[in-house]
């Protein structure tokens, strides 16, 4: 650049020398008009007038020159004009300004200029905007105008990055380059980058650039300065970016520091339910309790916390006392609002199995399942009519006391039977209970252990103020029973009935059946599993240890695969104690190691199925590394160099993940953990190749779901990881192949997308029978509760091609029923919230206990313990959006619904929907939906309009007709000819107070 | 990726087996196959696609998506590496190809498929012989064959065993522009306020799309077939970031009005799609469309309704400073005599066109060199200009409307 510059100094003219020619040289000036001609020859004269000695001609020039710059209106697709022509002088002015400049206001007024140069010629490496920035007056930058700004930003940025990086160092500015036109600028401090952060991001924020705003107080480590800024016009987009970020920064606490300061935010604005739904996320209870306590008593947002707790699993009853709200946070009211909308929909009415199938639509010609009954025939009935007939408290085989169904299945057939009692009367406790009663005292052990798993299950994601299912299960001839089958109805029953609600009782009722070693091993693996799931994601001690020790007891025996829930419960319920904690589980991860062991089967499977469990919904690529490289692994031909090859070549991979992300520490723990334990593993007693491959295989099975599980928490793992999937199965092991059906089923439960649902079309018929029974059942996942009419026939068609094939149509039968759960009004979805912002643990822990059994198949569903599917209840959540008003009486509102839109980091108000239909509610979402209201007449407080929202009404909205009278006439009409009325109402309320009232909705 | 039977290792569960065996006594139908290239936009192709990113707009959000995506990326091609590392895709294909190969049977006939009848049989016909009902083989891609696609046969048989790959539409392929051209604004004289508005609504949008999140640039297009918009939107949008530029726009988009004639009717549809893409296109779509009409008037009114078309860029006749730019440019690279006197062109009085001036220059070019001169002279210019404006005064003979 210094060369460059030299010649172009002197623009003294030459074309009169071509002028005779008249032909291509003088296209050179050709280019500048007239009047930039005019304003270079300006320009060039003011720099040199700059350099005068006189110090008044001196600020006269610069000020002169300010003037141009400022004055510049160019647009943004090119360099505005006088910087330009500036360009040239830029170095000249730098060395007059280090060497000859005298010290002064007009050296302050250079610098001020020349750090508004730097933005288009400087060495943006040594941030020579910002040095000479700092050299300059206080003015505030924006004054140069926006580009100016956004640059400062950006070098702010990178200054602030050096500074962190060599603070140890000197404070040498190194970085200069040698040939000595450069001018030494003094590096910035981080007192002085914080002034300047202070002026910066005001003018941001204002200049509708939250977006910018945010991205430099996250650079520069100082977010809290946000609080200030926020105010009830934009912190909807400030939070908004916050909670998106949050997906993808890297290390934990910082999303938690995004988090903690977006909830801050909504607090101070008054929005608590959006403040809310964030401290949940954050699951800082301290947060939750103030949030919760700061609402006004018997307010409508009191009532939506109380919903918004009660979604979550969350009970405050020992800081709400009052007897209106805590149904609410007791999700009470959910059988009735559930069954307000089926009817609604008019779907109340039972559906049968065969109203499922559909064989009249089937090709008459080709054989059909045998019409005559087979048990396994009417154990797939008995599920296919609990979940199609779910939470609706009627059904034509059970609850028909003509029917008599449940005599019609065997043994564990029956007990599942029983069962399905809980399934079709999910939620509703009070009647539930005197209708499962019937069953408590039938002669067959079976019936009533399904009985008491029943009690379990009316109980699910519901609570009592007395108890009732605690109250029955724990009787001594239930939990204590002498016999097995219902001793173990007890067990499950009380893990789903408490799922994610740390009851203490329930932990002492099963802690003494856990580390019974008279026990046997399916009944310690499922009080493992209710353990897991009743204290789900709580990282409890009590629990934890005792596991361990069971784990590290029982691993022994453990290869003996009689006993086919103990490899896949046990090490589950572990993970499910830990499930989330990411990082918190780390210490616990070696202490499994060491306590349960790393050659064994039951070691190895706890050791990754902990890890997985522990990262589950992270989105953490470092982990999604570690698991695809152990899906890479062929366990027929591994050798040893083979194993080191493959982590050998993670190792560079990994740092540079963890530098694309950020600062990473423990990038290489994991990795190091892996290879430690296969060190150990081989130090002691050698095993076979046949049972290394079978520990091998059983790991890659885990690995795979837990892909999916770390990629589900966040949209854009969950998309890219499909992708990957289609070279797992490529490459794979058939072990891999077996899984990854599975895997999509859990990334994309009841979300049918059409890629999905023709990929694992493909796979039902499959040679290899295991993969194809993963895949309908992977069809039945993708499209729980959707009724997909797409997914129906493909089914259909399933059920003709395997109707010989007694298992294989037995899963297509369960498909079926999962498909059309409920009729199509739930959504087993664990994630909830606006784009997966939120998580239920108690729904995944359903999931996963299904998705894990079903690895194997033959162990679980195909083999005695099917009742393990009913575990899908405590994912199953009405997907409605139900209105209530403060009273929780269910409330009549006109909303929109539509495919959601990403309006993160967008101007303005954008459109949060498009394509939008308008319905009354109550109405269902679909995957990938959302709603807003309609009309200004009522205000909703909620954070999203999901599930159970209280309205209010609006105090701006005028009602044309003013006398009640007319009001009432105008209900009538609008409830016939719904349209009209409310599109006027709207006009005038929008015309009349837009303003206000907008915001208000808002 | 073929249902992958092949890749199998043998010796799998012994389940597989039993249903093997099974299968063989009874083959229902299996899931309908789709054929014909509409399926195109589905199946494993758009899952390979990488996901949208949003926020459009350059801010730490988007690179943290986007580095997480390049991270799945790099995780799949260290996977991928090990793999094939492992055990080469070469080698495992080079099998099936080999079967594959050996059913199709050599040589190989060329025919056209005629009609496709179910998923495994078609009526295809040679260029010799008669039409023939065959088997479809199943390796063939049914979502890339349709009627009228060219198809390899099997010599004895005739069942389909292959396709010809003919990209489909020539006669949009044929609007591509394949290279860059090579003009730049540099090469344009004047017109600068026009020049600013089409890089702001053409250029910026493609390159700072943050700047126009809420604005929706119009888009709008010529053609001749309502199937050909189709096509030609849809290639647009396949190749996006794109342009799609539409000169004489009057040639599709006059107004409508009652007509009895086929061949307007058919300009009409044309138009009423044209319609229909312009407003059905995303605004998010990074496709461009331009429109190019010295006729503004006779264009229908709905093409140019707001919404549809946002920006009215008029290039109107060069002023006196244009012409003289125009007249630099295209006699920058002329010698000219001393006694050249351009600022009588642009002086005077006559409506000049850009392409009127360019014209002159090579007329005047010409003239020179028809007299073996190497300098152009000042009278080379005058009768160049006159037979220019005679040409364009009286290419149709004035008094034919008069």
């Amino acid at each position: 650049m210094a060369g460059s510059e030299q010649p172009d100094k002197k623009p003294a003219p030459p074309p009169p020398e071509n002028a005779p020619k008249k032909a291509a040289p003088p296209e050179q000036q050709d280019e500048l008009s007239e009047e930039d001609q005019a304003l270079k020859d300006k320009l060039d004269m003011l720099v040199i007038r700059a350099k005068d000695v006189d110090q008044g001609v001196q600020k006269l020039a610069l000020q002169t020159i300010r003037t141009e710059i400022r004055s510049a209106t160019s647009s943004m697709t090119s360099v505005p004009k006088p910087l330009k022509f500036l360009r040239p002088h830029f170095s000249p002015l730098k060395i007059y300004y280090a060497t000859e400049m005298p010290k002064g206001d007009n050296r302050v007024f250079l610098a001020d200029i020349l750090s508004v140069l730097a933005m288009t010629m400087g060495d943006s490496s040594r941030c020579e905007s910002l040095r000479f920035k700092l050299q300059g007056g206080d003015e505030a930058p924006h004054l140069w105008g926006h580009e100016y700004v956004r640059h400062l930003a950006g070098e702010i940025a990178s200054e602030y990055q050096n500074i962190v990086e060599m603070d140890a160092e000197m404070r040498d500015d190194t970085p200069d380059q040698p040939n000595g036109d450069a001018v030494k600028l003094p590096q910035a401090t981080i007192p002085q980058i914080m002034n300047l952060v202070d002026d910066v991001v005001p003018f941001l924020v204002k200049s509708n650039a939250e977006p910018e705003a945010v991205d430099l107080l996250m650079e520069v480590d100082s977010l809290p300065k946000l609080n200030d800024l926020a105010d009830k016009h934009n912190y909807s987009r400030i939070c908004l970016y916050l909670k998106a970020c949050a997906d993808y920064v890297l290390p934990q606490e910082d999303i938690d520091k995004l988090l903690k300061i977006a909830s801050d935010i909504y607090f101070q604005v008054g929005k608590l339910p959006d403040a809310m739904q964030v401290a949940i996320r954050r699951a800082d209870m301290d947060s939750i309790r103030s949030i919760y306590q700061s609402s006004e008593p018997k307010s409508a947002v009191r009532l939506q916390l109380a919903l918004d707790l009660g979604r979550a699993g969350i009970l405050l009853d020992d800081v709400e006392k009052d007897d209106s709200m805590l149904p609410a946070m007791r999700n009470e009211k959910l059988t009735d609002q559930f069954k307000a909308l089926a009817k609604d929909l008019d779907v109340l009415e039972p559906k049968t199995p065969e109203d499922i199938y559909k064989t009249h639509l089937l090709d008459a010609r080709a054989p059909t399942a045998s019409a005559t009954d087979s048990a396994r025939g009417n154990l797939a009935k008995t599920f296919v009519n609990a979940f199609v007939n779910m939470g609706f408290g009627t059904d034509k085989l059970m609850l028909d006391n003509e029917s008599r169904w449940i005599y019609r299945n065997r043994e564990h057939g029956m007990m599942s039977a029983a069962a399905s009692v809980g399934m079709i009367l999910l939620w509703d406790v009070e009647t539930g209970l005197s209708d499962i009663d019937k069953y408590m005292h039938a002669e067959q052990d079976f019936v009533r252990a399904g009985a008491l798993l029943a009690v379990g299950l009316v109980s699910a994601n519901v609570r009592h103020e007395v108890d009732p299912a605690l109250a029955i299960l724990q009787e001594d001839d239930h939990i204590n029973s002498t016999k097995a089958p219902i001793r173990n109805g007890a067990i499950a029953g009380l893990g789903l009935a408490y799922a994610g609600t740390g009851n203490e009782t329930v932990k002492e009722l099963l802690l003494p059946i856990l580390t019974d070693k008279e026990m046997s091993a399916d009944t310690v693996a499922l009080a493992a599993l209710s353990l897991g799931l009743c204290f789900v994601g709580t990282l409890d001690g009590d629990v934890a240890i005792p596991l361990l020790d069971v784990l590290s007891e029982r691993q022994s025996a453990s290869d003996v695969t009689k006993e086919a829930l103990q490899p896949i419960l046990l090490p589950l319920a572990l993970g499910l104690l830990y499930l989330g904690s990411q990082e918190a589980a780390e210490v616990m991860n070696e202490t499994i190691a060491a306590m349960v062991g790393s050659n064994t089967l039951l070691g190895r499977i706890t050791s990754i199925t902990f890890e997985v469990c522990a990262y589950c919904g992270s989105g953490d690529v470092r982990k999604v590394q570690k698991f695809l490289s152990i899906c890479g692994e062929h366990a027929s031909t591994e050798e040893n160099d083979d194993a080191t090859d493959s982590n050998s070549s993670s190792a560079p991979r990994t740092s540079s993940n963890a530098q694309a992300n950020s600062p990473g520490t423990n990038a290489d723990n994991g990795d190091g953990g892996e290879s430690g334990a296969q060190e150990g593993n081989s130090d002691e007693k050698p095993l076979s190749e046949a049972e290394k491959a079978h520990i091998a295989s059983a790991e890659q099975a885990v690995a795979v779901l837990g892909l999916a599980m770390i990629a589900m928490g966040e949209e854009l793992g969950a998309e890219m990881l499909i992708r990957s999937f289609g070279h797992l199965l490529q490459y794979g092991d058939p072990v891999i192949r077996k899984v990854v059906p599975l895997a999509i089923g859990l990334l994309s439960i009841s979300d049918p997308k059409l890629t999905l649902t023709d990929m694992l079309s493909k796979f039902t018929h499959d040679s290899d029978m295991e993969v194809a029974q993963s895949a309908i059942i992977g069809l039945g996942l993708i499209g729980a509760g959707t009724n997909n009419s797409r997914i129906a026939g493909i089914l259909r068609q399933l059920s003709q091609y395997y109707a010989k094939e007694g298992p294989s149509l037995f899963l297509v039968r369960i498909a079926q029923g999962i498909l059309h759960s409920a009729k199509g009004l739930v959504t087993m979805n664990p994630f909830y919230g606006d784009n997966r912002f939120l998580q239920s643990r108690t729904a995944l822990g359903g999931i996963l206990t299904v998705l894990f059994s079903c690895l194997d198949m033959k162990g679980t569903i195909l083999g005695k313990n099917h009742f393990l599917l009913y575990y899908l209840a405590l994912a199953a959540r009405p997907r409605m959006v139900y209105t209530v008003d403060e009273n929780m009486e269910f409330k009549a509102a006109t909303v929109r619904v539509g495919q959601a839109v990403d309006t993160v980091g967008q101007a303005g108000r954008p459109k949060s929907i498009t394509g939008f239909q308008t319905h009354t509610t109550p109405v269902l979402l679909a995957a990938g939906e959302r709603s807003e209201m309609a009309t200004d007449e009522f205000v909703t407080v909620a954070a999203s309009m999901e599930g159970v929202v209280v309205l209010e009404k609006n105090p701006e909205w005028v009602d044309e007709s003013g006398l009640t009278a007319a009001a009432a006439a105008m209900d009538k009409l609008e409830a016939e000819a719904a349209k009209k009325p409310p599109q006027e109402e709207k006009g005038e309320a929008a015309k009349g107070d837009g303003g206000p009232s907008s915001m208000a909705t808002s | 990726m073929g249902n992958g039977q092949s890749g199998m290792p043998p010796g799998g569960p012994p389940g597989g087996k039993q249903g093997d065996k099974k299968h063989k006594k009874y083959e229902p139908p299996p899931a309908p196959t789709r054929i014909g290239r509409k399926k195109k936009k589905r199946g494993p192709e758009v899952a390979a696609k990488l996901p949208t990113i949003t926020p459009t707009a350059k801010c730490r959000l988007r690179l943290l998506k986007l580095e997480r995506v390049k991270d799945y990326l790099l995780m799949e091609e260290e996977f991928v590496a090990n793999q094939e590392r492992y055990k080469p895709r070469e080698e495992r294909t080079e099998e099936d190809r080999l079967k594959v190969e050996d059913i199709r049977g050599t040589p190989m006939s060329v025919g056209t498929l005629e009609e496709i009848i179910d998923d495994d049989h078609a009526i295809v016909s040679s260029s010799v012989g008669p039409e023939n009902y065959v088997y479809i083989t199943s390796f063939v891609d049914k979502d890339q064959l349709e009627p009228g696609s060219s198809v390899l046969l099997h010599q004895k048989v005739l069942s389909v065993v292959g396709m010809l790959a003919d990209d489909a539409d020539p006669m949009v392929s044929v609007m591509k522009v394949d290279k860059a051209p090579l003009e730049s604004y540099a090469d344009i004289g004047g017109l600068e306020s026009q020049i600013q508005e089409i890089k702001e609504a053409v250029e910026l949008p493609l390159t700072h799309p943050e700047l126009y999140e809420d604005i929706e640039l119009i888009q709008k297009y010529l053609g001749d077939g309502p199937k050909l918009v189709r096509e030609l939107f849809r290639v647009a949008e396949d190749m996006a970031p794109s342009i799609v530029f539409i000169d004489e726009i009057d040639a599709v988009g006059t107004k409508r009005y009652d007509t009895t004639s086929g061949g307007e009717r058919e300009i009409q549809r044309t138009m009423l799609e044209l319609l229909n893409q312009l407003d059905g296109f995303d605004s998010r779509g990074d496709v461009k469309v331009l429109l190019a009409t010295n006729r503004i008037e006779t264009l229908d009114p709905a093409l140019l309704r707001p919404g549809r078309i946002d920006r009215k860029i008029e290039f109107p006749l060069p002023d006196e400073k244009t012409k003289r730019r125009i007249f630099a440019i295209h006699t920058g690279r002329m010698t000219l005599a001393h006694d050249v006197n351009l600022e009588e062109f642009v002086m005077s009085k006559d409506e000049l066109s850009g392409a009127d001036i360019k014209a002159i220059c090579t007329e005047a070019g010409l003239m020179a060199l028809r007299e073996r001169r190497m300098k152009v002279m000042h009278a080379d210019f005058k009768k160049a200009k006159e037979s220019v404006m005679y040409k364009k005064n009286q290419g149709v003979p004035e008094g034919l409307y008069l």
